[in-house]
């Protein structure tokens, strides 16, 4: 029999505050243990929650630019159950009237897009962390360690619809996911610091089945390609739990990356039963028509209508658009270029080849490149003009990125001649017509394959300087063919 | 409303309370009776009576994103029990 | 009587001490003294804080830089042990709590440190929950008019420590009449301000959208004094108005309107004691010569009240005790696994009602249940709300016994749980309104007070004890003290067949 696989994924998103959800800890990743901590997020009796206004911001642009419906009002509830890195026992969340409802995200896969719909979107507290022990030094098997740095930190939680049918559009749920609220600057979504994480709902049916089949939860997904990877084997497992007869259980399942499989986890509460009941300590929340719409008009472009504004107003291929926008940062970095004055595809091509390969090595954003925007401009003007060759333009570019400086001054540091115009190419085309006349001859006679053989030759006259794209043609114009 | 023992202990368990069997005994009749008292709620009629989450005319309150430190930390593991600072301890998660 | 203070009223001390009459650290060392000789007999105290208090006092005597700014200044205070003082055991008389120290002041002691030295910390029912203080894990705050009687709860240990003028002032904390009822079965007055007036930030929290933190006093003018220095906004607590809270104590001073009197008949049935219908009746007749007109009004959901608290009250309570796991702070229990820590130490650490309530609250929420109890609760507390707001169309106040009878035996009525809720009858209502109501005394049951409740709308304080006040000049209920124990130094049995 043939399965379809049926896959919804739950995105925790941290938010890019500087302060948690409902106390002024800071958020900062990587502090001393339990040093962002207060009386709040620490559960103290008698300590209260007070709403961060700007996590609400955030969270609102995310789920516009998700296309989300707003909701008029929204409150938060508590989920109740007990686990040692919840201080209160409890955690803030909300339950039946979140933030957000049914929007939708464009992903690509293998070559097309579809829309993704999204179920909904609240906001939520962080747990703490719990760090297992070694034992010895008087520490006794199994004891745990506690850490409420990032207890409280501000999420928010992405549920999709059941509407992903491949590991592969997972992925690409995920990367699209990523692009968005990266542009937005709604979050850092490092999955390596946590600020990002995906628990997937995997089931599979009959193809052409329309019920849905019972579903297992995936935990523990700790990079894009390992929820690709959790998924494909879940598949795998489920298919083969149905072929053989038997019947596929809910429940949760971590991923071991290690051995690539998928293992039953034992649930936190014995019962799942959060009791959720309304947070009475935070009055609820209104939104209204106008201030959604100044959310909404203040949204930065998204990557999707970028990318199609790149290929039908710039005229660049599908390839280059989707590497531009990939982050907003480079496509900003393109776009300031490109109104400088340059070719958008040669702008393109040099950002996409030289640029980013440098900003990688050195760990940088296209923002904080120290080629600047005018400096790339400037360069590539100087080719354009014909003062230096292209190769020029590539092999100087390097010593501009080191040390921060202008084509010029790396040109005058390296003595390397500006080609004033093509008259300065007279002298080495004589002389490379006079040292060579059995190739002239050839030339003459039709034989084309011989130009590269005397191009090569006067760039070697000019040590490089010249222009290969002048050369042919000047080389042409002084044997009158 | 009666409660019998079974949801006395699964109650019990959702809650994290370690009770005896006499104290068992005894909240099955107690919850029995008051729960008794509260039935008499489902005789009002509110259909269409919106609940009331929150008894004050207010919304929208917010603090401004400023993060600033509190610094109770040492204080608070000092007397934490069984604490190993900078972390607080607790035993056997994983045996749960 | 020396001119130390204990019999001066908190507003008199402040005069006296503002002008330099009296010495805050002499009258700080009366009320200590006071609590030494009279606390062991009524046990009100979980901790006293002798030299915390003397000191500052002492700093009150030397530093008069503030001197005008704080009216209260140098009178001495009792603060309900659940809430939070810096660096003091704060214990909601639980075991529970046992070893949690605070590292921070709840905002309505951070507004009262450096002006009011606190002379310590009240008995108070485990987490605030009960009637009686019985319910303390600690010990049992005696009636300082009858031994044999309970203080009323659970802020019985406030209400007993300023009935036997061991403190002028105290703190309080009321989810469903716990500052009302121990107040009148005191005889003192008791407000409970309007849902939002006070910060909850620091008062250890049992029902979220019930608590409320209020003055006790002797008098209306005293009551006004230590509301006006507690009340206001606050950032650290979103259910606190952010509008100024305009002085109480101004308002005393303002000619008395002739104001609507509502008698809510419902609160006139069957079930109130003889002594208390008269004192009522009194009461009634007092306010009429005040140039009061009484209107008869119904409250027609009051009969819902107790089973709609008995809802929501535990199952916040449900989940705001559920941070007592032996985690981060507070009694841990030996366990070998997690699982057996949360089940040890919680069986261990808390007092049988605490447990009941959690139970209760836990139940109401729980998978299928939610809609038939705690949805159910929500709505008729909107009744219970409107039910008010109709009324006081009619009536500029409301008056009401605070209580069925005056103060009860000590066991008469721990047994019985649902006896034990049915007592706090009248004065739930507010809590589950948002309204601020206030208990005052009216008359005696034999040696035992009675107290008259006012309940108003919504930031109506003001006008509430603008009208205990012109009360209190005409009547002297207020000014009877405890004769039992005040007038006896030493420890007395009590006899059977004595006045009860
Ligand atoms: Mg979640
Ligand atoms: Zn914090």
């Amino acid at each position: 029999m043939k399965y379809e696989p049926v896959i919804g994924l739950e995105v925790h998103v941290q938010l890019k505050t500087a302060s948690k959800i409902f106390c002024s800890c800071s958020t900062e990743f990587g502090r001393e243990p339990n040093l962002n901590t207060c009386p709040v997020c620490m559960g103290l009796p008698g300590s209260l929650p007070v709403l961060n206004r700007r996590a609400v911001d955030l969270a609102i642009s995310a789920a516009l630019a998700l296309d989300c419906r707003i909701s008029p009002f929204f409150k938060f509830d508590r989920k109740n159950y007990f686990y040692p890195d919840l201080p209160k026992a409890y955690q803030i969340s909300q339950y039946d009237l979140p933030l957000a409802t049914g929007g939708r995200l464009e992903i690509s896969a293998n070559g097309s897009s579809r829309n993704i719909d999204i179920e909904r979107i609240h906001m939520e507290e962080d747990a703490g962390k719990l760090v297992h022990a070694e034992p010895g030094h008087g520490v006794p098997k199994g004891t745990s360690f506690v850490d409420y740095n990032r207890a409280g930190t501000p999420l928010i939680e992405i549920v999709s619809r059941p509407d992903l049918r491949s590991p592969a559009e997972a992925h690409a749920y995920l990367d699209a996911l990523k692009h968005i609220l990266r542009y937005l600057d709604v979050s850092d979504c490092n999955m390596e610091e946590g600020s990002l994480r995906c628990d997937a709902n995997v089931s599979i049916r009959p193809a052409g089945e329309t019920a849905l089949g019972t579903r297992s939860e995936l935990k523990n997904l700790n990079s894009f390609k390992f929820v690709e990877k959790a998924i494909e084997i879940e598949i795998e497992r489920q298919t083969e739990v149905l072929e053989s007869g038997g019947r596929v259980i809910q429940e949760t399942r971590g991923y071991d990356s290690a051995k690539n499989t998928t293992h039953p986890q034992r649930s936190k509460e014995q019962a799942h039963d959060y009791r959720y009941f309304p947070e009475p300590d935070l009055p609820g929340f209104t939104v209204t028509p106008d201030q959604i719409e100044r959310f909404r008009s203040a949204l930065p472009e998204l990557p999707a209508a970028r990318r199609r504004r790149f290929q039908t107003k710039l005229g660049l291929p599908a390839y280059d658009a989707e590497v531009l926008t990939a982050e907003s940062d480079t496509a900003d970095y393109f776009e300031k270029v490109v109104g400088l004055g340059a070719d958008p595809k040669k702008t393109s091509n040099f950002i996409m080849t030289e640029l980013l390969f440098n900003l990688k090595t050195a760990g940088l954003p296209a923002g904080r490149s120290p080629v600047t925007p005018a400096r790339l401009a400037e360069l590539l003007k100087l080719q354009a003009d014909g003062k230096i060759s292209g190769k020029i333009a590539k092999d100087i570019f390097p010593a501009m990125f080191e040390k921060g400086v202008s084509a010029q001054e790396v040109l005058k540091d390296q003595k390397i001649e500006l080609i004033a115009d093509a008259g300065s190419l007279d002298e080495p085309i004589r002389q490379v017509i006079s040292e060579n006349p059995k190739a002239i001859e050839d030339l003459r006679a039709g034989k084309l394959t011989v130009l590269g053989f005397l191009v090569g030759q006067v760039m070697k006259k000019t040590r490089g300087q010249a222009d290969p794209k002048i050369v042919p043609q000047e080389l042409k114009k002084r044997l009158g063919i | 409303m009666s409660i019998d023992r079974k949801t006395v202990e699964h109650v019990a368990a959702l809650a994290r309370l370690g009770l005896t069997g006499e104290e068992k005994t005894k909240l099955e009749a107690e919850l029995s009776g008051i729960l008794d008292h509260v039935a008499q709620l489902s005789k009002l009629e509110t259909g269409k009576v919106e609940p009331l989450y929150h008894i004050l005319p207010i919304q929208n309150v917010f603090r401004e994103d400023a993060a600033s430190p509190a610094g109770v930390r040492d204080d608070v593991l000092k007397h934490a029990p069984g604490a190993r600072p900078p972390f607080f301890v607790v035993p056997n998660v994983l045996d749960e | 009587m020396s001119k130390t203070g204990l019999d001066l009223s908190a507003c008199q001390l402040a005069d006296a001490i503002r002008d330099g009459e009296l010495r805050a650290a002499d009258v700080c060392g009366t009320f200590l003294e006071h609590i030494r000789e009279q606390d062991p007999k009524l046990q009100a105290f979980v901790t006293v804080l002798e030299d915390d208090a003397m000191r500052q006092a002492e700093s009150v005597d030397r530093d008069h830089s503030h001197a005008g700014a704080a009216l209260l200044r140098g009178v001495p205070i009792a603060l309900k042990d659940n809430l939070c003082t810096r660096g003091v055991p704060t214990t909601c008389s639980s075991k529970i709590l046992e070893g949690f120290v605070p590292p921070y002041d709840a905002t309505v002691v951070a507004r009262l440190r450096g002006v009011t030295p606190f002379l310590g910390k009240t008995n108070l029912d485990e987490f605030a929950m009960g009637s009686s203080t019985e319910n303390s894990a600690l010990f049992e705050t005696r009636n300082p008019h009858d031994p044999g009687c309970v203080p009323g709860g659970s802020s019985g240990g406030s209400a007993a420590a300023v009935a036997s003028g061991m403190a002028p002032l105290a703190l309080g904390s009321d989810t469903g009449g716990s500052i009302r009822q121990p107040a009148a079965f005191c005889g003192v007055v008791g407000l409970k301000p309007t849902y939002g007036r006070v910060s909850r930030y620091g008062l250890i929290a049992f029902a979220s959208s019930l608590d409320q933190i209020g003055p006790f006093a002797r008098t209306a003018e005293d009551a006004a004094l230590l509301l006006d220095a507690i009340a206001g906004p606050d950032p650290r607590d979103a259910t606190c108005l952010a509008t100024a809270a305009p002085s109480c104590r101004a308002a005393l001073s303002k000619p008395f309107e002739k104001l609507r009197v509502g008698l809510p008949r419902e609160y006139f049935q069957e079930g109130l004691s003889a002594p208390v219908a008269q004192a009522l009746a009194a009461t009634r007749q007092s306010l009429q010569d005040l140039g009061c007109s009484m209107v008869d009004v119904s409250l027609p959901h009051t009969d819902y009240a107790v089973p709609t608290y008995y809802i929501l009250a535990p199952a916040e309570a449900s989940s705001n005790l559920a941070r007592y796991d032996g985690v981060q702070y507070g009694l841990r229990a030996p366990a070998g696994n997690l699982i057996e820590q949360y089940l040890n130490t919680r069986s261990a650490g808390f007092g049988r009602e605490v447990k009941r309530r959690i139970m209760l609250g836990t139940y109401a929420l729980s998978s299928g249940y939610y809609d038939a109890y705690y949805l159910k609760a929500l709505k008729v507390r909107r009744l219970i709300h409107d039910d008010f707001s109709k009324a006081f169309a009619q009536a500029d106040v409301l008056l009401t016994p605070t209580t069925p009878t005056a103060a009860f035996r000590f066991g008469e009525k721990v047994s019985d749980p649902l006896q034990m809720y049915l007592s706090d009858i009248f004065t739930i209502s507010a809590n589950l309104a948002g309204l601020p109501a206030l208990s005052f005394p009216c008359g005696m049951d034999g040696h035992l007070p009675i107290g008259a409740q006012l309940i108003g709308p919504a930031l109506s304080e003001a006008r509430l004890l603008r009208i205990v006040h012109e009360y209190q000049k005409d009547t002297n209920w207020h000014l009877r003290r405890p004769q039992s124990i005040l007038r006896s130094p030493q420890k007395r049995k009590r006899t059977p067949g004595e006045a009860g």
